[in-house]
């Protein structure tokens, strides 16, 4: 078979950039471990309380240790329950300080809806039936925006909270003041 | 008798055109995802 010379030239091309790219994608699946954020982990959606991390109680922001933290919310039409605060009120706003490690633990009651902190890389689908689960290290400051980015229904715009991560704790009392 | 080649000069530089251009998008995206 005879190929042109600058044949030649392109298909090299476009297959060292295939092999660059799987061996990148290797890279971070088999060595750093990152995989989909709904890897098999499974939930009755009919009964989500059955698991202790999505009690009433355990929603929302939880101190795990220092600089660690865990974030359960039940994604259900259309609004995410990130618990209740010190008076009885729903939470639509979470503060983390900056640095710190966030596990994040969504399920959904309903249908499919999505879970994206804008601006981070927290971004998963929240599919009955399983627990979409991601860590993540949030080390930029500033105000985002948790939002719902998979259409689940008319209500679909309403379904956002905001996360906030603050420069650290000392700084966060004295905003309170 | 001898056939001659055709010309690939502007297919050559097209090709190469568009494989750059995905390989600085797929890593503009990438370094993103590194980034955040």
């Amino acid at each position: 078979m005879h190929f042109h010379k600058y044949e030649k030239i392109w298909l090299i091309f476009g297959g060292a950039s295939l092999v660059l790219f799987l061996a990148i994608l290797g890279f971070g699946a088999f060595y750093l471990g990152t995989h989909p954020q709904s890897h098999g982990a499974i939930i009755d959606p009919e009964n989500v309380e059955a698991n202790e991390a999505f009690q009433k109680e355990n929603l929302g922001l939880t101190k795990v240790d220092e600089d660690k933290y865990i974030v359960n919310v039940v994604a259900s039409a259309f609004h995410y329950d990130l618990g209740n605060d010190d008076n009885g009120n729903a939470v639509s706003r979470i503060e983390i300080p900056k640095g710190s490690t966030v596990l994040f633990q969504v399920v959904t009651k309903d249908v499919v809806h999505g879970f994206n902190v804008a601006g981070t890389n927290v971004n998963m689908m929240v599919e009955p039936g399983y627990i979409s689960s991601m860590e993540v290290q949030l080390n930029k400051t500033g105000e985002f925006t948790l939002l719902c980015n998979e259409y689940c229904g008319v209500g679909h715009h309403m379904m956002f909270a905001t996360v906030e991560v603050v420069d650290d704790e000392s700084s966060n009392e004295t905003a309170a003041k | 008798m001898k056939k001659s080649e055709p010309n690939l000069k502007g297919t050559l530089f097209f090709v190469m055109m568009i494989g750059i251009i995905i390989l600085i998008s797929w890593f503009a995206v990438f370094l993103l995802f590194l980034s955040r």
